[in-house]
């Protein structure tokens, strides 16, 4: 139940961060680029948190590595967004990390 | 030649007598080809002789079927090409009745009002490559122990795969998908084995189990139903590895992202709000 209300909170903390950063491409403010990291490091706290307790209940290799791949795209989309290119590609990176957390969220969900 | 010798040709004699007088009484068993050789599947089902085989070639045949002894039943080219349209909406498309060690497969059955394959006090009989649609049951397995029904697919009907007062019978891989009511329906049925099946997209429960034990219910998938798994009045059944996800939770993510978006304008003029404050 907790990785299911986590997994849920991760969601709508992506989805706020990648509103920020849409914003964020049109016109940069003081205020947007806070909201927008800080909704974005919560969430990947949260894909850590969620990744860890999954983990730790069924450590399968394929498991890992899925996990790892998220957090990769992830780490890739600040990676983007440090190095300049985030008007350019940021975009893509944002909704390929909305993508990952559909699939944390169904493969989370109560049964 | 000594006796011995006279009586051992004379035995030998006398066995090759009876085994070619006997041989025309064992026939092996024929094929019989629809329709070159019989123009429907019940005017084959009706030359045949026990452990026979029926071959069907592809096309609509618009009949009902009564088997009422071992056969193998097959189609020629799998279940889209031999459609079986049942002529009295009210009986069974095709009924296996009494039956014992008996195949069939291969064939679409529908157009029935009541059930497109009913498997009736049958016991050991393979069933595979059915998709019964459009009937108001599709696969109705009654009073019926130790057979095999995989590969099978039960969609657009009332009710998909109903096993009733049914023991010792595995279903493997079938799938019972966008029915009107549910997908598995298991009543006063016990020590069945379900595997690897689907029940997705039925409209009430994916695969139910009414007054039935001992079953095992292993590795099947039932999403998208407004209940996955129900079990009522039934005990010491076995559910492992199932994967189940209700029609309702799909609307999760539409809610979570509604949510999300006001969640960030309230941060946003909070935020706007608190940068007022400082200047």
């Amino acid at each position: 139940m907790l990785v299911s209300v986590l997994s849920a909170i991760g969601f709508m903390l992506a989805v706020m961060s990648f509103m920020g950063g849409f914003r964020m491409v049109k016109k940069t403010d003081e205020h947007e680029t806070f909201m927008h990291r800080l909704n974005g490091y919560m969430t990947i706290a949260c894909y850590l948190t969620i990744a860890v307790l999954s983990i730790a209940k069924a450590p399968h290799a394929s498991s890992i590595a899925l996990w790892f791949l998220g957090l990769s795209l992830h780490g890739l989309k600040v990676f983007i967004a440090r190095i300049g290119l985030a008007v350019r590609y940021g975009g893509y990176f944002g909704a390929t990390l909305i993508i990952t957390w559909f699939v944390v969220i169904f493969t989370h969900l109560p049964s | 030649m000594g006796d011995i010798e006279k009586l051992k040709t004379r035995a030998f004699i006398f066995l090759s007598a009876f085994v070619f007088c006997l041989l025309p009484c064992v026939s092996a068993a024929r094929v019989i080809n629809v329709p070159s050789e019989a123009s429907s599947v019940q005017g084959a089902v009706e030359a045949a002789a026990p452990g026979d085989t029926v071959i069907v070639s592809d096309g609509t045949y618009v009949e009902n079927v009564l088997i009422g002894k071992s056969l193998v039943i097959r189609s020629k080219n799998g279940n889209s090409s031999a459609i079986i349209i049942a002529k009295d909406m009210g009986k069974a498309v095709v009924k296996i009745d009494g039956v014992q060690e008996g195949e069939f497969s291969g064939f679409t059955l529908k157009g029935s009002s009541l059930v497109g394959l009913h498997v009736h006090g049958a016991s050991g009989v393979k069933v595979s490559d059915i998709l019964a649609t459009g009937n108001y049951t599709g696969i109705f397995v009654e009073e019926s122990s130790g057979g095999v029904f995989s590969g099978n697919t039960a969609s657009g009907n009332t009710d998909g795969i109903v096993i009733q007062n049914s023991n010792d019978n595995v279903f493997e891989k079938n799938h019972a998908d966008s029915n009107a009511e549910k997908g598995f329906l298991l009543v006063s049925a016990s020590a069945n084995r379900l595997e690897n099946n689907t029940a997705d997209s039925n409209y009430w429960n994916g695969i139910t189990l009414w007054s039935s034990s001992s079953n095992v219910l292993r590795n099947n998938t039932a999403y998208k139903n407004t209940y996955g798994i129900v079990m009522s009045e039934s005990e010491n059944n076995e559910l492992e590895g199932n994967k189940v996800m209700r029609r309702l939770y799909f609307l999760l993510p539409v809610a979570l992202i509604y949510i999300g978006v006001i969640i960030y304008f309230i941060e946003r003029r909070l935020l706007l709000m608190y940068y007022a404050v400082k200047k």
